[in-house]
């Protein structure tokens, strides 16, 4: 096989790309299973990450902006999927804009988000810091327990402080939205999500 | 004759047609009239799915994906038809390649069809299939430059911010600069998305045909069809399956001297 000086010129810049795109993806960590929250009624993580093809079209129809793309941080295998971010937006499927239809998993083209029954959600759970918490500094602040739109999930002590039942969380971060503590006293984490199994 | 390129109108009407597409993306979301991009489109209940992603979530899941099938046969339709009409008029990374080439270029080359032994396009398309079959892995969407900038544009008119793919917009920027002396060959000889589509063009039409009469190839050696093909098509010696690979941007029509290119409208 023949080659001329331009062709050889060409493999060179072609494998350096290579090579450069290699030591690329090596940098990024590789995560077994990404830690973010989905938005309702995802599959399970392994077929989501090949099922989502990346199209947004669920950031595109959420009408509180609550869905994010996850970034490389989240895991080279879950760059540009979609993630409930509630410092973005709350995800209001339990009660809101989207109580009639989640609108997410309606549009959803592959079903990598599939339309499951409202109740069957849990998008993970809120994990609460008394420590940054307004109402335990001794300010009156029962912001969390007002904004909840689940029976009980929030519930209030005589002196007016809050306390969580993470077997009724639902996920949606609303309580998170709204928190006006500096920085929030809760973070959005997926443990104990229900993942639809495909 | 060989001189620095001047753009003609029918380009100027391509590089439109390319903003207007980026613009229509990022518009119409917010009136609700049509969500997604080029990985897959919602417009009212019509739903098309490239199938280039069709087959990497079909290998990533390994399952066929029967939900999925009518809307890609859609794309296969469109593609069947039209060929990589796509990647001349609508893709906004090729164009880019292309005009920073014709911009910054000081010589044009001569008469240097390489699609007949180009086969690394086949091994980049093969290796993100089997990739996505072994890792679950997302290169491949990365791979597809622009389902990237569409994604980064509406994000961007969503959040106002361009988000995680801002590397990957970095790493297309820097491809760009390989382009002043490489041209598209990203798009002719590695692109999966176009390698996948110029596959599927069977039908493809509003592809050029030189008429060898009229040609003057032969007694002047003139090939000047060849040298301005952005895709290195061989005009005066392709068959069916190098003509394939035809963007469809009608440069060799506009710019034979003698009027030689003809445009098959049909067949």
């Amino acid at each position: 096989m023949r080659i001329t000086r331009r062709e050889f010129i060409k493999l060179l810049v072609e494998g350096a790309a290579g090579l450069g795109l290699l030591r690329f993806v090596s940098l990024v960590p590789l995560k077994g299973q990404a830690d973010v929250v989905r938005p309702p009624g995802a599959v399970v993580e392994e077929q989501f990450n090949s099922l989502c093809v990346r199209c947004g079209i669920c950031l595109e129809v959420c009408p509180t902006k609550a869905i994010v793309l996850a970034g490389f941080d989240d895991g080279i295998e879950a760059v540009d999927t979609p993630k409930i971010d509630p410092l973005s937006g709350p995800c209001e499927f339990f009660r809101g804009r989207c109580q009639e239809v989640m609108r997410c998993s309606k549009s959803c083209p592959t079903g990598a988000l599939q339309t499951i029954d409202r109740k069957d959600v849990k998008l993970g759970s809120v994990e609460f810091d008394p420590g940054k918490c307004l109402a335990y500094k001794g300010k009156e602040c029962i912001v969390c327990d007002e904004m909840c739109p689940v029976f009980e999930a929030i519930t209030l002590t005589e002196d007016l402080k809050p306390v969580f039942h993470e077997e009724k969380c639902v996920g949606c971060g609303t309580c998170v939205h709204a928190c006006p503590a500096d920085p929030k006293a809760l973070v959005l984490l997926p443990k104990g999500a229900k993942r639809v199994v495909w | 004759m060989y001189g620095k390129m001047k753009i003609d109108r029918i380009e100027v009407l391509r590089i439109l047609a390319a903003l207007t597409v980026i613009f229509i993306f990022a518009i119409a979301p917010l009136f609700g009239i049509m969500y997604g991009s080029t990985p897959a489109l919602s417009f009212g209940s019509l739903t098309i799915v490239s199938p280039l992603e069709f087959a990497l979530a079909c290998l990533g899941t390994k399952s066929l994906l029967t939900n999925l099938m009518v809307p890609t046969l859609i794309a296969i339709l469109i593609i069947v038809i039209l060929g990589r009409f796509f990647c001349g008029w609508i893709c906004p990374v090729g164009l880019m390649l292309e005009y920073t080439h014709a911009l910054t270029v000081r010589k044009r080359r001569r008469g240097i069809g390489t699609l007949w032994k180009n086969r690394e396009k086949y091994v980049a398309l093969l290796a993100v299939l089997v990739a996505s079959f072994l890792f679950n892995f997302i290169l491949p969407y990365l791979y597809s430059p622009p389902g990237t900038v569409y994604r980064s544009v509406i994000y961007f008119v969503l959040y106002g911010v361009i988000g995680p793919d801002l590397i990957v917009m970095a790493m297309i920027f820097a491809m760009d600069m390989l382009a002043v002396r490489f041209d598209r060959t990203w798009c002719n000889s590695l692109c999966p998305l176009g390698t996948a589509i110029g596959s599927l063009s069977i039908l493809n039409l509003l592809k050029p045909k030189v008429d060898q009469l009229k040609c003057v190839n032969f007694d002047l050696n003139c090939l000047h069809c060849e040298s301005i093909c952005p895709m290195r098509i061989p005009l005066t010696r392709a068959d069916h399956w190098t003509m394939m690979y035809c963007n469809k941007c009608l440069k060799c029509w506009i710019n034979c001297p003698v009027k030689a290119v003809k445009i098959k409208i049909l067949g």
